[in-house]
């Protein structure tokens, strides 16, 4: 009885893979990082439970996405952008929770979250409501806007705020934290508009006939290793900042 | 990663926005772009030569203009009897001159590796643009007479396969040599180098040269001269920075729109695309020549 809704899943579709891997790995990662929030000191068990809320909400859209694509082989464009909306804010909050010690204001965190949903809300009308067949004006216009969240915030990691409170921090944890989580801003993030490209008139579209389909497969294993590894990230620091306080204490 | 850097990011990301759905960027637009820039930012970083050379070096304004005007017309004399040889040393003496500005703070010390680095970064950026851009290119330059003599250099073949020899050459230099560059640094030099390759393939090439051009390269160059000048000369400011490289930079936009006058009255017999990249490559060595010692200078 149990088995009766479960989808065959086609040998020869990468796409229904990283599905199905997506939200177990993402379901795992939130797992461990809810039970290893016992093993930080208290500073940190904020900055493990956003994490574990990342990955979680992720987890809970790539099931429903699972089904979706499964039962309709389209894109969940939808669905995508919904997840996004909840867990790039979340991952500018890891932002703020990691230079809290050094100063870091609530006005950062609101820029930070004000940006992200900028970038996402712009990106999501370029694609969602596009005009049948694409418009080059109405593509254009809300791909720069929403490049420019994008650019707020990559600055803010590199040179603005973020970055120079890490610097006087004098915790090398936290520079290294915040350095590589700015890493992860400027590459791991900029894989999201190769599917806007593909959008039809987009130059991915025209030069090599990508669609919206053809990227589920970058966007799933870049949804994984960005959100994943950026609790990792977080974690990596909060076990090793505990570690240090046990020794000095 | 440094501001210019970043505002290398902001622009290619932007550009690739803006183009990758508007079906392409009207040629004429992207020159009047392309000429702004350079006119505002990529000649002025070169009309610096005087005030950087003699600041450094003991000899008279006299024997440097001297000097610099002696390269200019001796490159000069090599355009009228050998184009095609002339236009080479252009790509040569470029491509070593950009690997130089890019990479010149990891490598101090004159030698061989820091002369291969060089020469091998400029030379994968001016493959990369060549290959990608290869049919427009051809294009451009087989529409004139004058200029078709060059499509020689432009073998599409020959700059598939320096784009990979010097990628190659490039990993294999980095690899072996004593210079040890931090880890977070070739991250990111590579992360500019394969975002120059992704500006080169999607956006059209005059637009993508320019962007690499007067950010990345020009603009660097500027910041590095003001550094240097500030520390050499007492109260110097931007005010006084832009007051010294108004004159050569002057002289340059005079000098090209009179050139630009002789062709448009036909005393000149060549195109303009000829004369620009003539007039270009003949400020470009001098520069170079200058530049080299710019950076080799003892900080000490």
């Amino acid at each position: 009885m149990l088995l009766l809704n479960v989808v065959a899943i086609p040998k020869d579709d990468p796409i229904a893979f990283t599905f199905f891997t997506g939200y177990m790995a993402m379901l795992a990662a939130s797992v461990f990082f809810f039970f290893e929030r016992s093993r930080v000191s208290d500073k940190w068990k904020l900055s493990l439970l956003v994490s574990g809320l990342i990955t979680g909400i992720a987890a809970i859209h790539y099931y429903y996405m699972r089904d979706y694509y499964m039962a309709t082989g389209e894109n969940p464009t939808a669905l995508r952008y919904i997840d996004w909306t909840l867990t790039v804010p979340l991952m500018c909050v890891e932002f703020y929770l990691l230079t809290k010690g050094a100063g870091a204001k609530i006005g950062l965190l609101w820029k930070l979250i004000l940006a992200s949903v900028w970038m996402l809300v712009a990106g999501y009308i370029g694609e969602a409501f596009n005009p049948v067949g694409g418009s080059a004006s109405h593509s254009v216009m809300w791909g720069v806007i929403s490049t420019l969240g994008y650019l707020y915030i990559l600055y803010t990691a590199w040179f603005g705020e973020v970055a120079q409170l890490a610097s006087r921090s004098g915790d090398p944890l936290v520079k290294r934290g915040v350095s590589i989580l700015a890493w992860f801003i400027l590459v791991g993030w900029a894989i999201y508009p190769i599917g806007y490209m593909c959008m039809p008139g987009g130059w991915l579209n025209s030069a090599f006939g990508w669609s919206s389909g053809s990227v589920d497969l970058f966007y799933n294993i870049a949804d994984a290793i960005n959100k994943i590894g950026f609790g990792l990230v977080v974690y990596s620091v909060a076990i090793q900042a505990t570690a240090n306080e046990r020794v000095s204490s | 990663m440094t501001k210019l850097t970043f505002s290398f990011i902001a622009v290619i990301y932007i550009l690739v926005s803006i183009t990758s759905f508007s079906g392409g960027i009207d040629i004429a637009v992207q020159l009047v772009i392309a000429s702004a820039a350079i006119a505002l930012v990529g000649i002025p970083h070169g009309a610096m030569d005087n005030v950087l050379y003699l600041a450094d070096h003991a000899v008279s304004p006299f024997w440097f203009y001297t000097s610099y005007l002696a390269v200019i017309a001796a490159y000069c004399t090599l355009w009228m009897f050998l184009p095609i040889v002339s236009f080479v040393l252009f790509l040569g003496v470029s491509a070593y001159h950009f690997g130089e500005s890019q990479l010149s703070d990891y490598y101090k010390e004159a030698g061989f590796v820091r002369g291969a680095m060089f020469f091998l970064w400029g030379v994968n950026v001016l493959s990369a643009l060549m290959y990608y851009n290869h049919e427009d290119i051809m294009m451009a330059f087989g529409a004139f007479e004058d200029a078709s003599v060059l499509t020689a250099v432009f073998d599409e073949y020959f700059w598939q396969y320096a784009l990979m020899v010097s990628a190659t050459a490039l990993i294999f230099i980095l690899g072996v040599s004593k210079t040890k560059i931090s880890h977070s640094s070739l991250m990111m030099e590579l992360y500019v180098l394969v975002l120059i390759h992704l500006s080169f393939y999607v956006l059209p090439f005059v637009l993508a040269f320019t962007a690499y051009f007067v950010v990345l390269h020009s603009a660097r160059v500027l910041m590095e001269e003001y550094d240097f000048l500030q520390r050499h000369i007492r109260q110097f400011d931007v005010k006084k920075f832009i007051k010294t490289l108004l004159p050569l930079t002057l002289v340059s936009l005079v000098g090209g729109s009179l050139g630009v006058l002789l062709v448009e009255s036909s005393v000149l017999e060549v195109s303009y695309l000829m004369l620009a990249v003539v007039l270009l490559s003949l400020i470009t060595l001098p520069h170079a020549i200058v530049m080299s010692g710019f950076y080799l200078r003892d900080e000490g």
